[in-house]
């Protein structure tokens, strides 16, 4: 009678956990729905992707007609690995960024941030590593009407490399506040990521030539400023793709204003430019961006 | 003339003599001989470029591990251009440069498994680990292709096609380089776009 007993005891309590365990189990799930629903609002401003991690932020607060707001994508790399610079030097690929916007906008080009060399073996890469924010301004047209969000998508592709690569490809989309809407809850730490960009500074040049020989790229620049007085190094990175050789220059020496870089032509040099685009960066902390015609 | 000077101009002789041999060997030049080299294939046999001499090669630097390689070995394009030029009596060397124990070395067994699996037909895959033709020829990526006509003559130097990404989508929308210069060399012309920006992986080069 008592093992009878306790065996219908035993099989409602099985019955009644059962009944829990359903229950939970639905509560669980609907639970996991909206983790996974919002999951997919929050991450299309956010993605993780291969070794690392991107997301589209803004910098001011809002939108004004007739003005300019800072976005950018943010790329936090894994240890080891780095991403490109608009010329990524002998092998790799430049990051992308292709902007859907409202009518009425439009984004400038990516402003770069100074670069880093990665030597693999005797070849020559550019870009950088660990964190880095590719930025544009975007241009709100004069007759925004203020009343309204504005939402942006970027589609972006890149390739991220340790010793081996990884291509990466995302579309990111954001929500701006303009004056009216409250802001999205951007912290105030993304923001400031905008005035931390290390972006070279675009700086005129008083004299000197850039010359194209059968061999080489001669360039003598003259800065307004005393910019190398005192510098112990001294790095150029050339925009200009398929224009010399990326392995160290040939020549290179400085003094006050005036520096004199001699590099050889690329391999695959095919036409003279008419400009030369590039970037000086001086003891690793100071870089300028300047422009000279190419004789 | 005093020892000094006699001594210097020793010197001064014996450095432009090495300049010069060192210049001789610099990187190769569309329109030059392709520099003759000789390396062992799948098979254990000794390839050699002056061995070739009366047809077309075509040099494909690859590593199978590369996403760009991948690209056009998925997408059966490399496949389809290794079949159509080698049935045209065009010689096709699929070249590895890289240094044993980084991405794309493979033994030459594992070389043959992956021509089966891949239904690659390279005429041979040819194995360089101590990256010494890969330099010599200035090899960066993987791929980085060149055409050598009959006559041993390097007529292309470059990518492989005109969109340099990771997308097998872009192919059909690319233009092929190969095809291009074959179509020119056939006719009996020079080819227009003997020298493009290769796009890939970087060759795994011994450090």
């Amino acid at each position: 009678m008592q093992s009878i007993l306790f065996q219908r005891g035993l099989r409602i309590a099985q019955s009644i956990r059962y009944r829990a365990l359903r229950s939970f189990q639905s509560i669980l799930s609907a639970y996991l729905m909206l983790m996974v629903c919002s999951l997919e609002l929050q991450a299309a401003q956010y993605a993780s992707q291969p070794h690392v991690d991107i997301e589209l932020v803004h910098g001011n607060d809002s939108l004004k007609a007739g003005t300019s707001l800072d976005i950018g994508i943010l790329f936090k790399l894994e240890e080891g690995w780095h991403i490109y610079w608009q010329n990524p030097g002998d092998t790799g690929l430049a990051p992308t960024i292709n902007w859907q916007l409202p009518q009425g906008f439009e984004a400038s080009d990516i402003q770069w941030p100074t670069p880093s060399i990665f030597p693999v073996a005797h070849l020559v890469n550019f870009g950088y590593e660990h964190e880095v924010l590719l930025s544009a301004k975007l241009r709100v047209p004069d007759d925004f009407s203020d009343a309204h969000a504005i939402n942006i998508v970027a589609d972006l592709s890149w390739l991220v490399c340790k010793e081996a690569c990884i291509p990466g490809q995302a579309t990111l989309n954001l929500e701006l506040p303009s004056v009216k809407t409250t802001s999205q809850g951007q912290t105030t730490t993304k923001m400031a990521l905008f005035d931390d960009r290390r972006l070279p500074r675009a700086m005129e040049v008083i004299g000197g030539q850039a010359e194209v020989t059968e061999g080489d790229l001669n360039l003598e620049l003259y800065a307004p400023q005393l910019i190398f007085k005192d510098a112990e190094r001294v790095e150029v990175f050339v925009k200009n793709l398929d224009l010399v050789k990326y392995a160290p220059a040939k020549k290179i020496e400085w003094n006050n204003n005036r520096l004199f870089w001699r590099q050889a032509r690329s391999e695959f040099f095919m036409k003279k430019p008419d400009q030369l685009d590039f970037v000086v960066v001086i003891d690793k902390a100071k870089a300028y961006d300047f422009s000279m015609p190419i004789e | 003339m005093n020892k000094f000077y006699k001594v210097v101009r020793f010197f001064c002789m014996v450095f432009s003599v090495l300049w010069l041999s060192f210049s001789a060997n610099a990187a190769v030049e569309v329109g030059k001989p392709a520099p003759d080299f000789q390396l062992v294939n799948e098979k254990g046999q000794a390839v050699s470029l002056s061995g070739l001499k009366g047809k077309f090669v075509i040099l494909e630097w690859t590593n199978h591990e590369c996403p760009f390689v991948k690209k056009h070995y998925g997408a059966k394009n490399m496949q389809t251009l290794q079949n159509k030029y080698t049935k045209e009596g065009v010689v096709w060397l699929s070249i590895i440069s890289s240094a044993p124990g980084k991405q794309g070395f493979v033994s030459a067994d594992e070389a043959k498994a992956l021509s089966e699996t891949r239904s690659a037909t390279p005429s041979h895959i040819l194995f360089d680990p101590k990256g010494e033709v890969g330099r010599m020829y200035d090899a960066k990526t993987t791929p980085h292709m060149y055409i050598i006509d009959k006559e041993g003559v390097l007529q292309y130097n470059g990518g492989i096609d005109s969109i340099p990404s990771a997308n097998p989508a872009d192919i059909g929308k690319a233009e092929n380089y190969l095809d291009s210069a074959f179509a020119e060399l056939k006719a009996g012309k020079s080819v227009s776009k003997s020298l493009t920006r290769p796009y890939g992986c970087s060759v795994k080069y011994a450090k």
